[in-house]
């Protein structure tokens, strides 16, 4: 299982500057009470199966819950995923973000995120499967990737399966796919076992698939913890543990092929923590570490994150069995 | 179940030791007898449990398929020979002999028995890192390779000298043909074969009859130029493949080994940034990748043991790789421009 490492380092504000973003995490906060009227309380961990979740925190005025099996982190009560979709097509929030968030950023996130993501499939697609031809797209909320990938031409064939966005009716298929992506889809995803389901039902025996996601286990989440802006529903019901993504994948029947962490971003967002609230009670050693100035420290520490797999932005290549 | 192929180990040092964990997993080998004539090395092992022999010749009239030859250079031509005209197909260990002479024998006998696979031990072509970079450069995306750097060295131990590897009889060659010959064949495995190759041998530190740095330049018909630094003097061990591309570099660097003491093994890729002149920082983002399985041994066995099953022809790690790799290495030799003594007094004596 192979780790790639990225030396760079990126600044929080470049893809979610924070007037913007604090004003979609107020509307977000107002959706979530509609969204999680009535919902299911989660009868254990949604990634182990353990049945010891213990109460962590309240965010939008839901409880999460940390699984003392995997150390997973989730949200108490689960909206099916019709809901969490419908919530993503309609929402004020997540129409906020479409057209304020999102477009602000576009140009940045092509830089930053999207088409690094897309050479990184070219580049595993060449290592692992030569012969890819077909890739679907499923269950994504954020069409900046699709547009990169649609309007380039290594894959003859491209589909969006089951868009969270809003877009024309893109043409759908029942073929076996050699590759499938699932951008941060984990995240907001209730029913997990349902969705690999259908990863499996549309992929051909020994694809790929193109997994990120942000875990509990990184340094920005276990240092900020619930004052950490990037856990709230339904964007993240889950942040699953480095051991609770382990234990998902295998249990649906894949093989680990990559798992990195190459974020670029923890450092800079425990450091934008401290700035908007000083008095945040945090470790001494992170506050003594950051209040060394320069990029350098930033850089290594960043580095060393990554190189041991400890950013808590997670992605992996998995290969259906 | 399909018959299992019996297997044999001649020599049973460090590398034996590798392939017989190699054969032991292998679903369709079984391990059918060891040869090692030193008392020492043969100690009562319980985790041998094939039968020991002191002679190889003996056993190889048990009735083994193949042999995996794991001797010093000066006798692995002769066994190789044996086991072919024996009827086995053979897997030697690198160096393929001493010298020309020993690899052309060997391709004579190879000839003579059409039907037998012969293969050499250049498992670098299997690492993690080296197949992830050959993945990249045949992708086309990354433009024509512009040059190669290599840098493969090591730390002579406190026995450096006393070493078999450093008595020419015995190993008819130095640092370049005991480990350089790894980062030749990775220089051909992504150029091919070169026409031209010059070089500096030196006996700078050690004293003994061989070199212990060779600085090896070689040009192919394209152009395309590799130079390596082969090394015995370089204190900490170091294995480093530079490729520079037309747009981007790859850099293989450390090799997953049981000590690690080269170092984590890593890809790293860059690509050319295209800023103005002005601009031009020289900085590019990279990206490393981290390995954490050596599979190296394990897949040049099972190429090799694919070869035998299907009865196809050895196309990698094969007789004619193996004596490009030694006519390079032949070249060099005889160019005899070693500095003879040491420059710097010979301390690894006084050690």
């Amino acid at each position: 299982m192979k780790n790639v490492v990225v030396n760079e380092l990126g600044r929080e504000n470049d893809v979610k500057p924070s007037a913007i973003f604090e004003k979609y995490l107020k509307l977000t906060a107002k959706d979530v009470r509609q969204l999680f009227k009535g919902a299911p309380k989660a009868k254990s961990c949604p990634a182990c199966g353990s049945k010891c979740g213990k109460y962590v925190f309240n965010k939008f005025g839901q409880p999460y819950a940390e699984c003392r099996s995997c150390s997973s982190v989730y949200a108490i009560f689960r909206p099916s995923d019709e809901r969490i979709r419908e919530h993503y097509l309609r929402s004020t929030s997540a129409c906020f973000w479409a057209e304020n968030l999102s477009k602000s950023t576009t140009a940045k996130r092509k830089v930053k995120i999207y088409s690094p993501r897309l050479q990184w499939i070219k580049d595993m697609s060449e290592e692992y499967l030569i012969d890819a031809e077909s890739i679907g797209d499923l269950r994504s909320k954020n069409p900046g990737f699709i547009d990169e990938l649609l309007s380039d031409d290594f894959f003859r064939h491209k589909e969006i399966i089951n868009p969270y966005f809003n877009t024309a009716e893109a043409p759908t298929s029942q073929m076996n796919l050699d590759m499938i992506t699932l951008f941060e889809v984990i995240d907001y995803t209730s029913e997990l076992s349902e969705l690999f389901k259908q990863v499996r039902a549309r992929l051909r025996k020994g694809g790929l698939v193109f997994l990120t996601t942000i875990s509990i286990s990184g340094f920005d989440l276990q240092v900020l913890w619930e004052n950490s802006k990037s856990i709230f529903p339904p964007d993240r019901l889950n942040s699953f543990s480095r051991r609770g993504l382990e234990i998902i994948l295998k249990k649906h029947g894949f093989e680990i092929l990559e798992h990195s962490t190459p974020g670029v971003r923890d450092v800079d967002m425990v450091r934008n923590a401290i700035r908007q609230e000083p008095g945040l009670a945090l470790p001494r050693f992170v506050r003594t570490m950051l209040d060394s100035k320069g990029d350098q420290l930033d850089r290594d520490f960043q580095n060393f994150l990554q190189v041991n797999r400890l950013s808590s932005f997670v992605r992996f290549v998995i290969r259906k069995k | 179940m399909a018959k299992k192929i019996k297997a044999a180990i001649i020599g049973y040092g460090y590398m034996g030791k590798i392939r017989k964990r190699i054969v032991e997993e292998h679903p369709a080998l079984k391990l059918a007898g060891i040869c090692e004539i030193n008392p020492s090395t043969m100690a009562p092992d319980p985790a041998v449990r094939c039968k020991i022999y002191r002679s190889y010749q003996e056993l190889l009239n048990t009735g083994i398929d193949l042999v995996f030859v794991c001797t010093p250079n000066h006798l692995s031509p002769e066994v190789v020979i044996s086991a072919l005209r024996g009827g086995k197909h053979v897997f030697c260990e690198k160096p393929p002999g001493r010298g020309l002479k020993d690899i052309e024998d060997m391709r004579q006998a190879e000839r003579e028995n059409p039907g037998l696979k012969l293969m050499f031990g250049f498992n670098h072509r299997y690492h993690p890192g080296i197949l992830e970079a050959k993945g990249l450069v045949e992708s086309g995306r990354l433009g024509e390779i512009l040059f190669l750097k290599g840098i493969y060295g090591k730390s002579g131990g406190k026995n450096y000298l006393q070493s078999w590897r450093n008595q020419k009889e015995i190993s008819g060659g130095g640092i370049l043909l005991d480990q350089g010959i790894h980062m030749l064949d990775l220089f051909r495995f992504f150029l091919g074969d070169f026409n031209e190759a010059k070089g500096f041998l030196s006996k700078m530190f050690w004293g003994a009859e061989v070199e212990d740095n060779a600085f090896v330049y070689l040009r192919n018909e394209a152009g395309q130029v590799a130079t390596l630094h082969s090394s015995a003097t370089l204190w900490k061990h170091c294995f480093r493949l530079e490729i520079f591309m037309e747009q981007a570099y790859l850099i293989v660097s450390g090799l997953l080994s049981k000590t690690g003491s080269y170092g984590r093994e890593t890809l790293t890729i860059g690509r050319r940034q295209f800023e103005g002149e002005a601009l031009a920082l020289g900085n590019p983002r990279e990206e490393v990748v981290y390995f954490d399985q050596d599979l190296s041994w394990k897949l040049e066995v099972d190429k090799f043991i694919d070869c035998v099953i299907k009865n196809q022809p050895v196309k990698t790690s094969s007789s004619q790789d193996a004596l490009k790799a030694m006519e390079i290495i032949d070249r060099i030799y005889k160019e005899e421009n070693i500095v003879s003594g040491p420059l710097i007094g010979n301390k690894g004596e006084k050690k």
